[in-house]
């Protein structure tokens, strides 16, 4: 599904120079971000739908094309980070949630590390996403997987709006990982509130996400470059120029790392020393939260 | 990485002493979560040494499910689980000697000379190790890598300050900076002294201790001296030389 002619954007736009307040008129009270354009909070979940779905079968060679590459480091680095997995003696497996979690890589990242750092054969995965598509690239790859030639399935596929979860029960997992998809969210804020919902006490909330780069000159070219080579990129390889448009866009509408911090600990969640880390200059973020 | 000094450093507890808020010097949050985990963990290290099993028996103790772990390993240090538990060591530590120091019945009180002052905070802070000597150089050896030396010499540094401000050093010269890394030098090889010491009650790590700070006294004195010298000198040298080139 594409999107309206008229939302196009001409290229030279690419190269002004945006700040957060140059998405025109402020909001009002049910509306929302899409990108730069401010759209009815009703209608946003059905664009970043759409935006997925068309995405969905490039969205590795995108993700690749687009960081070069970077991405599978960000992640790999998110998952040593966590170091999460059922330690030898401990009493119980642990359940994992992967919110946004498309097309599995951080999902199946979790499992093989716990596997191969504490020997955890037990602890549970559910990938949660809006998006049907998405979530049946993952099923898709899943199937190939070792995991889904095991006796007992441990891995679950759920369509799930992260703003309410509404199949996952109250204190129910123990690790709650998104990457890169809490900026999709309508109310970002509802999102961080059902992950406290769905957590255990003692519960993880990671959130890997794109976020600023503080260096002037750094951002000016990673602005640059995301504002004119990405769009680009993905006009030549997915035929689809305004999906990846929107993506650069809803970067840069993305809270800033101390608003998001905070927003993290409205929602209930404690976090720890300075709350975040920054990945490549800050192009992406590390948060943290845990449920006490 | 420069970001991120600046931002430890200015986010850190305050870098000075406040002597009528003596509750505010605080080295450890207590009350902080990664700080009561880590608080816990070192009950362990008695019997797991500085080892990463520590945090996974104070986990299961307090009763957490194994996913708060990621509070310390994601924890934005960057220091492994270990290094973090000697961390924690070390800072607990040096709160309690300021504890000590601020407890109105230590003996600190009743001595009064600088450098006594100064070996007996040192012998102090060595008698908390006791508990944990067989599994200490475990944890120095942490210190040691190259890429923990940043961290362990500020450390070092901090604690050498404390002792040396404890002690009561009011030097406003050069001295604040030899005193201070000379404290830091007989700490350091008095740990490692009594790391080895085999005599009863570390009466050897004591007495080693007394004659390294007593070294330090008399080089400060042979310093002294030297500059005093020296400077009559100099100032000789000039009248005399003034004395030969003005005119009577």
């Amino acid at each position: 599904m594409r999107l309206a002619a008229s939302r196009i954007r001409p290229l030279t736009r690419a190269f002004v120079r945006f700040n957060s307040s140059s998405g025109g008129n402020p909001p009002r009270d049910s509306t929302t971000h899409f990108g730069y354009k401010t759209v009815e909070e009703t209608e946003k979940e059905k664009l970043v739908g759409d935006v997925f779905s068309s995405v969905a079968s490039s969205y590795d060679i995108m993700n690749d094309v687009m960081s070069f590459g970077i991405h599978r480091l960000w992640k790999s680095h998110f998952l040593n980070r966590l170091d999460a997995g059922m330690r030898p003696g401990s009493g119980r497996p642990l359940d994992f949630l992967d919110v946004a979690g498309g097309t599995g890589d951080i999902a199946f990242g979790l499992l093989e590390h716990a596997e191969k750092r504490f020997n955890d054969f037990q602890s549970t995965m559910t990938v949660a996403d809006i998006n049907p598509d998405m979530l049946k690239e993952g099923e898709k790859r899943y199937q190939d997987t070792k995991w889904a030639k095991e006796a007992d399935p441990r891995v679950s596929f759920l369509v799930q709006n992260g703003e309410t979860l509404d199949k996952i029960a109250d204190n129910s997992k123990d690790v709650y990982t998104i990457a890169f998809g809490i900026r999709n969210f309508t109310n970002i804020q509802k999102g961080l509130e059902q992950a406290y919902r769905v957590l255990r006490p003692g519960g993880i909330f990671a959130c890997l996400e794109f976020s600023q780069v503080e260096n002037q000159l750094l951002d000016y070219v990673y602005q640059t470059y995301s504002f004119s080579l990405i769009p680009l990129a993905g006009q030549l390889i997915a035929d689809d120029r305004e999906s990846y448009q929107y993506l650069v866009e809803s970067i840069r509408r993305f809270p800033k790392k101390e608003e998001f911090k905070g927003m993290i600990e409205k929602a209930g969640f404690y976090v720890p020393e300075k709350g975040y880390e920054d990945l490549t200059f800050g192009v992406a973020t590390i948060h943290i939260g845990v449920k006490l | 990485m420069s970001n991120r000094f600046w931002s430890r450093g200015l986010q850190s507890v305050r870098r000075y002493h406040a002597y009528d808020h003596p509750a505010s010097n605080l080295i450890v949050d207590p009350t902080k979560l990664e700080n009561k985990l880590l608080t816990k963990s070192l009950e362990y290290i008695p019997q797991f040494g500085f080892s990463d099993q520590c945090i996974s028996e104070a986990i299961k103790q307090m009763q957490y499910p194994d996913s708060i772990r990621s509070i310390l390993t994601a924890s934005f240090s960057g220091h492994s689980t270990e290094l973090q538990l000697m961390v924690h060591w070390l800072k607990t530590q040096r709160q309690a000697l300021d504890s000590e120091v601020n407890s109105p019945d230590s003996q600190l009180h009743s001595i009064t000379d600088e450098y006594e002052r100064a070996s007996f905070l040192i012998n102090k802070r060595l008698s908390y190790n006791i508990p944990i000597i067989d599994k200490l150089s475990g944890g120095i050896s942490q210190l040691l890598v190259p890429y923990n030396m940043s961290f362990s010499l500020e450390e070092l540094y901090n604690l050498g300050d404390d002792i040396a401000f404890h002690a009561g050093d009011a030097s406003i010269d050069f001295a604040w900076y030899a005193k201070r890394l000379s404290l830091s030098m007989v700490y350091v090889s008095s740990e490692l002294y009594m790391v080895q010491d085999k005599s009863a009650d570390f009466v050897n790590t004591k007495k080693f201790v007394e004659d390294k700070v007593k070294n330090i006294d008399h080089l400060g004195e042979a310093y002294e001296n030297i500059e005093q010298w020296a400077f009559f000198n100099a100032i000789s040298a000039f009248n005399l030389v003034k004395s030969q080139v003005s005119r009577g």
